[in-house]
This record gives C-alpha cells, structure tokens and sequence, in this order.
C-alpha cells in the first residue's frame, strides 16, 4: 500500500520547542499572585498523629494558611477508596503528607514547613509484602471493610490484601501429577523508581463561584475530573482538567497523584491559583513509585519438554495505600506465566499494604514482573530437561488456536510470536547458522522493518593490555514476551477533527504527548486518513477536559491503537460529510464520489477540501453544509468482567508477542555486567512511524537494563528511602547503553487497529531482565533470582562459588 | 546569605576572612548540590570564578606540570600537551561526571571539597604533587598526605584559597588511574586506584599506589606498594581484602564488594601503568 503520511518516519513536531526551551511545562506556569505550597511529611513509616503543632509556622514571613487533613471528609480513589488527600489520625509511610503549608513563595513555604512540628504515637511497620501478610503482621488499614470498591476488586478486611486476583484453568494438581520434571523457584523485583525528567506538578484555583481549575502534569485529566468531581460533589462542568506539555510520564503520572491534595489545599484560598511542584527528592517518595513484586513460580513437565502444569503466586508491595496499584496485581495475574499455552493453571496475585511509598504504573505494568520470573524459569527448566532452551520455548508457545490462560484463543491477527523467536535467535547469534534475517521472515510471510543503533563510545571501560580469558565471559540468551493492555472495559477514546478554508484541519484529543511521540504519530493517522500531507495537520498541544473530548488516560500503550482508531473514524466523517456537501453540488449520490488529493472527485471534476470546509458556496452566493468538523470515538473490543470463580473472561483487548535477546560481557573480576547487544523483535502490526517507534523500543530497552542492572529503592530499617536523589538512584546514561541496539518490527496487521497497529510502547522493557540475566546464566553460570544484578550481588555469588560454598556449574 | 564576585584573590582572602562561615564557590558542582540541600549553611558565597586570568593554567617547566586552581576539567582532558608521566591526570578528566559537569567543576574544587572518592585526590596524590594555598599570611605549600584530613576536612586555614597544583615530571615514570562505578556515565566511584611507576633500574620500579573511597581520606597503601613493585597480585588482593575496612552505609557497594574490588582494580591499574612505562 503506497501511503502518504502512515509508514513515514516524520520528525517528531514537538522536538523544535522542546529543544529549544520554548514548550511550556507545569513549573513554567506562573499567574499573578499564585501561592506556593510545601508539604510537611511522616518521618515514621506507621503510627498514630497526636498532635500538630503548627502555631510558630503560621507566625512565619509570607505565610497564609496551614492545612491539615482534618477537614478533609472523602477518600480518593477509583477503583477502591483508601487514601485521604492529607494524612487524617494516621500515617503510614515515611513521606506521607501530613501538613501543607501555603505562602507567598516557595521560599517562604519552605521556611515556615521547617516550623511545624508533629508529633506521633508510633505503631510496628511492615516493609515486605511477605511479612504483611504474615500472623500478626501490623494492620496498615482498620477500616479496609469500609472502603468503597468497585465490584471486580478483592480486598481481604482485617489483613494486609487489598486485593486478591486468581486464574484457574483446568486442573493444576492433576497437572503436576503427570509431570515428569517439576521446578520451582522464588524471584523478586524490587520497588524502582521513573525518574521522569520533569516532576509532578498541580496548579490549582477555585473560583469565588465553587469552580475548579486544576493544570497538572497528569497522563489522565478526566481521571482527575472524575474523581475531583466524585470528592468535591460537582457536576464535570464545574472541574476542568488542563495538561500542558508532559517531561515524562512511564506511568507514573497515570491515574491520580498530588491532585486531590492541590485541589484540597486551594478550596482554602478562593480565588487564588495555588501551585504544588514536587523537588526531585520528593519523586522518589511524594508521588508514585513502580514494581516491588515477590513471586514463587511452580511448573511442572513431560520429558519431552511439554509445559503442562503452572501455579504462580505473586505478592505485590503495593505500598500505603492501593488504588494506583490494584489492576497491576490483575494485570501480573493475566500474564503470570508468560506466552505460553499450559493446560492446567493457577495463579494467585496479591496487593499487599506496606508501609511503603505508593506503587502505581510503571511502564509493563505487572509483566516485567511475570516475565521475569517466567523466563527465568524456563531457561532454567530447559537445563534441567535437558532441552536447548529455545527449542523448550518453541514447543510451549502460544500459536493461532491456542487457548491463554484467560480462555481467550490466540488468533492469526495476534501478531506471530514464533517468527519473532527465531529471527531474535539469528541476530543474537545462538542459531545452529547465520541467516538473512529477512529470509527468516519470508519464510513466515510477515514483513519486517529492521533497525540497527551503535552506541557511544564508553569512557569507563577498562582497557584490559594482556589477553585475560579467564576474566571476561560471554553469554547470550533469549526470552520471548506477550503483553495485554489492562483497562476498563468501557475505556473509550475520541477525537475531534475540524476543517479550516485553507485546506489545514486541527485535530483535538485528549490523549497526551510525554514523550512518546503521539503528536506525531496520530497526526499522521489524521493525515493518511484525510489524504494530505501530515504538515496540513495541526494537533492540540495541551488537551483539557472542557475543551478536548474524552480519552480514558494515556496509558497501556494504547494510544495510537485506541486513540488512533478514534482519529482515523473522526478523519472519515470529515470525508463522508465533505461527500455529503460535494453530492449535492454535483448532484450524484456521495457513494459515487471519491477522495483523492485534498479533493472531492467525481469523475474528472473535483471540488476542493478549502471549498467544503466552511460550506459550499454556490456562484449565485447561495450555501450549503456549513464548517465540517469530524468525531470519531471507539471502545475497547468485546471485554467483559473476569468470572468470579475462575478469573477468566474476555479480558485482554489484544495482544502483542515478541522476543528480546542480549549479549553481555561478564567481568569476573569486578562483577560488572555490560550489555554489548540487546536485540527486540516485536510484532506491532503497523509502525505508524518507524523512526519514533524504534526510540519507543530503545528507550525501553535502557530503562529497563536500568532496573536490570542497578535501580533498587533503598530502605532503612525505619523505612526511610535512602537513596532518593539521581546521586544515590543512578540511572542509565547514554554511555550506558549496549553498544549495538537491533530492533525489529514484524508486521502483522491488528484488524481493529488504525492501518493494522497495534499497541506499541511499553513493550521494550517486558523481557529485558530476565534476556540479561539469562544471559549472564549462560557467561558464568550463575543463576540469580533478584534483581538488580549489581555488582555487589554479582561479586557476592562469584565470591561465595569460589569458595565452594554455592554456585551450580 | 551574601554572595561576592572578588576581583583579586587578595580580595577573595580578605572577604574570606571578614565574613565567618564564607564558602569559595568555582564551578559550583559541589557547592550547589550541598547548598539545595541543606548540608552545608554558609554565610556568604565567594565567588571566585572572575580570577579565571590568575589562577587558570597550565604550564610546563623543565621537570613540574604547575596546574592553576581554576582549571576545568574539560581543559585537563583536552590539553594536547599533557606530559604522558602524567596521563592519570587525563584518565581521571575521562570518567569524571560528564560533559557539563566537566566543563564547570575545576580541580581546585574537587580537592578543596575534599571528598574520599575525588577523582584527583587519589591521582594527585599518587603523583605526588602539592597544593599551593594563598593566605592573609602570604603562601604555603602542602603535600596531599598532609592536605587530607577526613571526609570533607581540608587542612585550610579561614580565609586560604587553593590557587593551584604543583605536579612533578620523573624522568622514566608513567601513571594511571581507574575506578569502579555502578554505570558508565555520570557517577561517582564505588572505589578508585591511582598508581605511579618509576623505572629505577632494569630490575627496579619505584610505586606509589593511593586509593580512594576506601578510608575517610584518599590514602597510600605503602604495603600494596611493595607487593605491586614486586607483581605479586595475589598478595595485593590478599592484603587489601583483609586489612580495608570501608563504611557498612555506603548505597554504592557494599564492604564486600569494596574488598574485593580494590585488589583487582589495583592490579588493573599497575598493568595499566607498567604498558605506558613500556610504549
């Protein structure tokens, strides 16, 4: 298909502003007597508040009000109701705003929040989600039995589980009596933090006349308005949700973060717009953290390698409270054991409290986790066996016709996860020979985009002078990856298209750019659709509730599947009302008209879109149609609510398979693993913009190696994260990525996705920690179960099989 | 808290002096960091960044490399003309911060801060230069061992600027330096080795090993010394595992690790050393 806009690696429209320092952010913001505010925080990680004294701090330059929770009479949430906007009676993690300050400026708010002082009765702490749910462990929330939730949640009252989600398929201790081989294991995955470049930030202001407007830094304005409307009992007409320009989100800004604390604090000061941006440290604590998953994996095989038995249990830190996280603890339990299909299942995944900070999206969304131990634990079955770990993976992969785990059946239009296997075995360099990796494909039948990235040059490197075998170890390894998109099942998208008389049309959505390139990518849809050139496309920088139309958040990479869908049905219903007015100039029907051009044809006479965008204007003067504007709207395909007994059900919108591969180069010596080759084959149906969409992919691949390799929140015994600066918290950097980045996109089209895409964003980051560790199995023989693998753990087991006390090669 | 942009160091001191709990600002990649954070509360900034003409350069004589305090890093790295007896100075400029940091932070200010991981503490140090500070008294002129006190404690006087470093040339001397680091790019090291080697005679290397982020201040491992002169890896890695003693609380590694990491990045280091000795 020759294709004007779609396929085309346009560059990104955004990248002049950002680069220049010209796009407009949340801290950019600044009205005329806006107030600052500073949050006074828990210091104790659980206990009772018994007093605040905030006498001295309101007597402070600059000050003008102090707010506590107390007046506060809802809780936020969605899909369960457990946090107060400021801590009320409680705390229950370190970090938890207990006081906000309100002054002049942000100094001054700063100054006056060192004056207040609270003090606590303090209770036992839970840290680990496996010792909250142990006898005894300390309550984290009395009133859990209270709290509203929506039905399809579980929580467990007068325990630690906010939320209990179980698979059931077949009969799971049948399965492991007929096993021959049966293997289990226990894995985690520590709380890691986004480290977006911009932090969170909220302005806020109520008008004299009880109307909100909150800015905020959000990835889900109507979220935000839903649930400000829900607490402050107002019709949507009186909250309006404005984002500006997004530096990051990778779902940490999803659902709701400081919001309903800004809006809480501003209903104070009528009138005043009152601004809330969180420091750099406070983004390690204040807003949302990601992952912190410990699992135990049990599956059982037949000799010849079959995968005929799985029982997962996963136990999530949630944190203090459990909103943000409870469709993580679903989502994990969709894809707990992988792409693979296995007739006898079960699967437990738990929310726990902990007192902990808050754990919400974090780009994978729960199948980094079960991927993590799922190809862990395949590869180490597949020594077990006896069996080359590919082959192992090949024979238990889930084909068009096999039932998942949810008893959905795999279709052709799935994407092929087999083509994606083998072509990332060839480019790794672990097949039997090397092969063209588009014959592999033609082999398949499925078309290939395929990309290649050198990295930086590495200063650090050590220049080793003598030829040292014995240090340096080599390993490479594969593991394949499937991901679904967690959503509501009415999780709608839409888009609005307006004709200009110059032929330019202005598309509004309400999904947001952080980064990802959707200003870019939907435009071109627009385009494509519309038959111009994308540069006559111009989309809404910001998007606000009461301007923009709906979209349910930006999130599970949907948003050029979903939100693309929506655009390409608004760009036709621009077309078909073009049609419309065009018909009746010619007088024909409009199904005898076609588009092409910027114009309406009939036969070889044409009318251009400049005059049907406003109307048509006949030579006599006379009108007809008036200005076109487009909409478009879609939701999710067919989902359904899990069954209550088994957790099954038409739960996953689609799905996207694909395979990741790394080569690494182990120092013995010093335990350093270094990433030379990361290989991503993912089937994404249509790349809507190449270029953007392998960035998409590199992106995750570094973010991902980060949590591989080095990221962990680290604890104090009193609960305090010890590491919350980008000092402390290192993250990878450009010289940190792998020296050769192969990423190759498989094209299967997704029938109900715009031009055949389907989801694509996240993706990335599934399988890079377990393809690494794989990896470093295959180096030094070492198998490691938690993550990071970092040079103290490296060095640990290298030391400990030295000395013959551990080690299994 | 005032801030001063002196024109001449006599100033500076003078400043300095006049305003108790001043702190020298230069690059400010230290002070700044510190300063957000609340762990250092000085008085007064004296900004010191205007005697750029006075105190940044480097100069060869026939046997020192003088180096002004205000040198950045950026101008260490990219010197064409670096003597190669002291190429350690350029290893430390590669994998210190990164580019911005580089092009701001000066040695002055990275030993002046005095922190035990300084990328040019251990190396200076190894290549036994001095620091030259000028005072209300006139200057004076300290070896590193003596200059290093504790973590984050200089032996500085109130109202003393370093103005620069004074590096000798051996004849027949070749140098390195190496750390561990949790990623390549911007970090500071786990640990760091700086080593300098002198050709005695045909059988006989002097060696000055010094270490960095395994004590409180960078120091010399005079035992490590003698077992590199002699190439006994093994003792090195022997000896410094069993006598260093690093701090349980560091969020870079772990005691363990330190331990293990020194010897082998000791010996990396002299390997290192000895081939630029050769070529």
């Amino acid at each position: 298909m020759s294709t004007i806009a779609v396929g085309k690696s346009v560059p990104r429209f955004d990248a002049r502003e950002k680069v220049t320092g010209e796009a407009v952010y949340i801290a950019d913001i600044q009205f005329p007597g806006t107030l600052h505010v500073k949050v006074v925080r828990s210091t104790i990680p659980h206990g009772i508040i018994k007093s605040i004294h905030t006498e001295e701090a309101e007597k402070a330059e600059g000050v003008y009000g102090i707010i506590t929770g107390e007046k506060a009479d809802f809780l936020v949430g969605i899909c369960i109701h457990d946090q107060p906007p400021l801590a009320r009676r409680k705390v229950r993690y370190v970090g938890e705003p207990v006081v906000a300050v309100v002054a002049e400026t942000e100094k001054a708010a700063i100054k006056a929040a060192r004056l207040v002082r609270i003090e606590y009765e303090e209770l036992p702490h839970v840290l680990n989600p496996l010792d909250a749910i142990k006898e005894g462990a300390p309550l984290i929330h009395e009133d859990l039995g209270s709290y509203f939730h929506l039905p399809t949640f579980n929580p467990k009252p007068g325990t630690n589980i906010f939320h209990h989600y179980h698979v059931e398929k077949g009969n799971i201790e049948e399965g492991f009596r007929k096993a021959d081989v049966i293997i289990e294991r226990n894995y985690s995955f520590p709380h890691i933090a986004h480290a977006q470049i911009e932090p969170h930030g909220a302005i806020a202001r109520w008008s004299k006349g009880n109307e909100l407007h909150i800015y905020s830094s959000t990835q889900a304005p109507f979220i935000v308005r839903s649930v400000l409307s829900r607490v402050f009992n107002l019709p949507s007409t009186s909250v309006r949700v404005t984002v500006p320009y997004l530096g990051g989100g990778f779902g940490g800004k999803s659902d709701l973060t400081i919001e309903p604390l800004t809006a809480y604090v501003a209903r104070f000061f009528p009138g005043k717009w009152v601004k809330f941006i969180l420091t750099r440290e406070e983004m390690y604590f204040g807003s949302l953290i990601g992952r912190g998953c410990y699992s135990t994996l049990k599956m059982g095989f037949k000799k010849d390698g079959r995968l005929i038995a799985a029982k997962a249990s996963m136990h999530f830190a949630g944190g203090a409270y459990g909103d943000y996280a409870i469709n993580i603890v679903t989502g994990a339990g969709h894809n707990s054991t992988g792409p693979y299909e296995i007739e006898n299942v079960y699967v437990d995944s738990y929310g726990i409290y902990t007192n902990t900070p808050l754990v919400g999206a974090y780009r994978g969304y729960g199948h980094p986790e079960a991927h993590w131990q799922t190809e862990r634990h395949m590869d180490i079955a597949a020594r077990e066996l006896g069996i080359d770990p590919v082959a192992l993976r090949l024979k238990n992969i889930l084909k068009p016709g096999s039932e998942n785990n949810l008893g959905q059946i795999i279709k052709e239009s799935n994407g092929n996860l087999e083509a994606s296997i083998k072509i990332a075995v060839n480019e790794i360099g672990l097949g039997k020979e090397k092969r063209e990796t588009e014959e592999i494909a033609r082999d398949h039948n499925v078309r290939i985009i395929k990309n290649t990235s050198k990295g930086l040059d590495r200063r650090a490197i050590p220049v080793i002078t003598k030829k040292e075998e014995e240090r340096f170890a080599v390993g490479r390894a594969i593991a394949p990856l499937m991901k679904s998109p967690v959503m509501a099942t009415n999780a709608g998208s839409s888009a609005i298209i307006k004709a200009n008389k110059d032929g330019t049309f202005n598309l509004l959505v309400s999904s947001i750019d952080m980064g990802q390139g959707s200003i870019t990518a939907l435009s071109q849809i627009a385009a494509e659709t519309l038959g111009i050139p994308v540069e006559k496309v111009r989309h809404y920088r910001a998007a606000d509730t009461e301007v923009t139309p709906y979209e349910w958040q930006t999130v599970a990479s949907s948003t050029t599947w979903k939100a693309g869908s929506a655009v390409r049905k608004a760009a036709l219903s621009v077309l078909d009302k073009f049609k419309e007015t065009a018909s009746k100039v010619f007088d024909v029907s409009p199904s005898e008209l076609e588009v092409r051009d910027g114009k309406v044809w009939y036969g070889n006479e044409s009318i251009d879109f400049k005059e049907l965008a406003k109307g048509y204007v006949f030579p006599d003067g006379h009108a007809i149609g008036g200005p076109v504007i487009g909409t478009g709207a879609v939701v999710p395909h067919g989902l359904t609510y899990p069954d209550k007994k088994t957790g099954r059900g038409e739960l996953a919108a689609e799905w996207t398979f694909g395979c990741q591969a790394a080569e690494v180069l182990v120092d013995r010596k010093t335990g350093r693993i270094r990433v030379r080759k990361f290989v991503t084959v993912l089937d994404i149906g249509k790349a809507i913009n190449p270029l953007m969409a392998k960035g998409q992919v590199e992106g995750a691949v570094v973010q991902g190696m980060g949590a591989a390799l080095n990221e962990t929140l680290v604890y104090g015994e009193d609960g305090r994260v010890r590491n919350a600066s980008l000092t402390d918290y290192k993250i990878p950097t450009p010289e940190d990525a792998p020296e050769e980045l192969v990423t190759i996109f498989l094209e299967t089209p997704q029938p109900d996705g715009p031009f055949g895409a389907r989801p694509l964003a996240e993706h990335g980051i599934v399988s890079v920690a377990p393809a690494i560790a794989n990896a470093v199995r295959d180096a030094i023989g070492i198998d490691l179960y938690d993550l990071p693998l970092n040079q103290d753990r490296l060095l640990e087991a290298i030391y400990q099989r030295e000395k013959g006390k551990g080690g299994d090669k | 808290m005032r801030y001063f942009a002196p024109a001449s160091l006599e100033e500076a001191i003078n400043i300095l002096l006049e305003h108790e709990g001043a702190i020298i600002l230069a690059g400010g990649t230290d002070v700044m960091v510190e300063k957000r954070s609340g762990k250092i509360e000085p008085s007064a900034v004296v900004d010191i960044k205007k005697l750029e003409g006075e105190l940044r350069y480097m100069r060869l004589s026939d046997d020192r490399l003088e180096i002004g305090s205000l040198t950045t890093i950026t101008d260490i790295l990219h010197w064409g003309k670096l003597p190669h007896e002291v190429t350690s100075l350029k290893d430390a400029a590669r994998v210190f911060g990164c580019h911005e940091i580089r092009n701001r932070a000066t040695i002055g200010g990275n030993i002046a801060h005095a922190s035990p991981g300084a990328e040019f503490a251990s190396t200076l140090l190894a290549l036994d230069a001095t620091v030259q500070l000028a005072g209300k008294d006139g200057k004076r002129e300290l070896s590193m061992e003596d200059f290093f006190l504790g973590p984050g404690k200089a032996n500085m006087e109130r109202g003393e600027v370093i103005t620069g470093f004074s590096v000798p040339l051996l004849s027949g001397s070749s140098s390195c330096y190496m750390r561990a680091s949790r990623v390549d790019g911007m970090d500071l090291a786990i640990i760091n080795c700086a080593i300098r080697l002198q050709d005695l005679d045909a059988e006989n290397l002097a060696v000055r090993a010094a270490f960095g982020a395994v004590a409180g201040k960078p120091i010399r491992i005079v035992e490590a010394e003698k077992l590199l002169a002699r190439e006994d890896f093994e003792g090195v890695k022997r000896l410094l595992f069993d006598t260093l003693n690093p701090r349980a609380t560091s969020l870079r590694a772990a005691p363990m690790s330190k331990k293990l990491l020194a010897g082998n990045l000791a010996e990396d280091t002299y390997k290192i050393a000895k081939e630029r000795l050769a070529g």
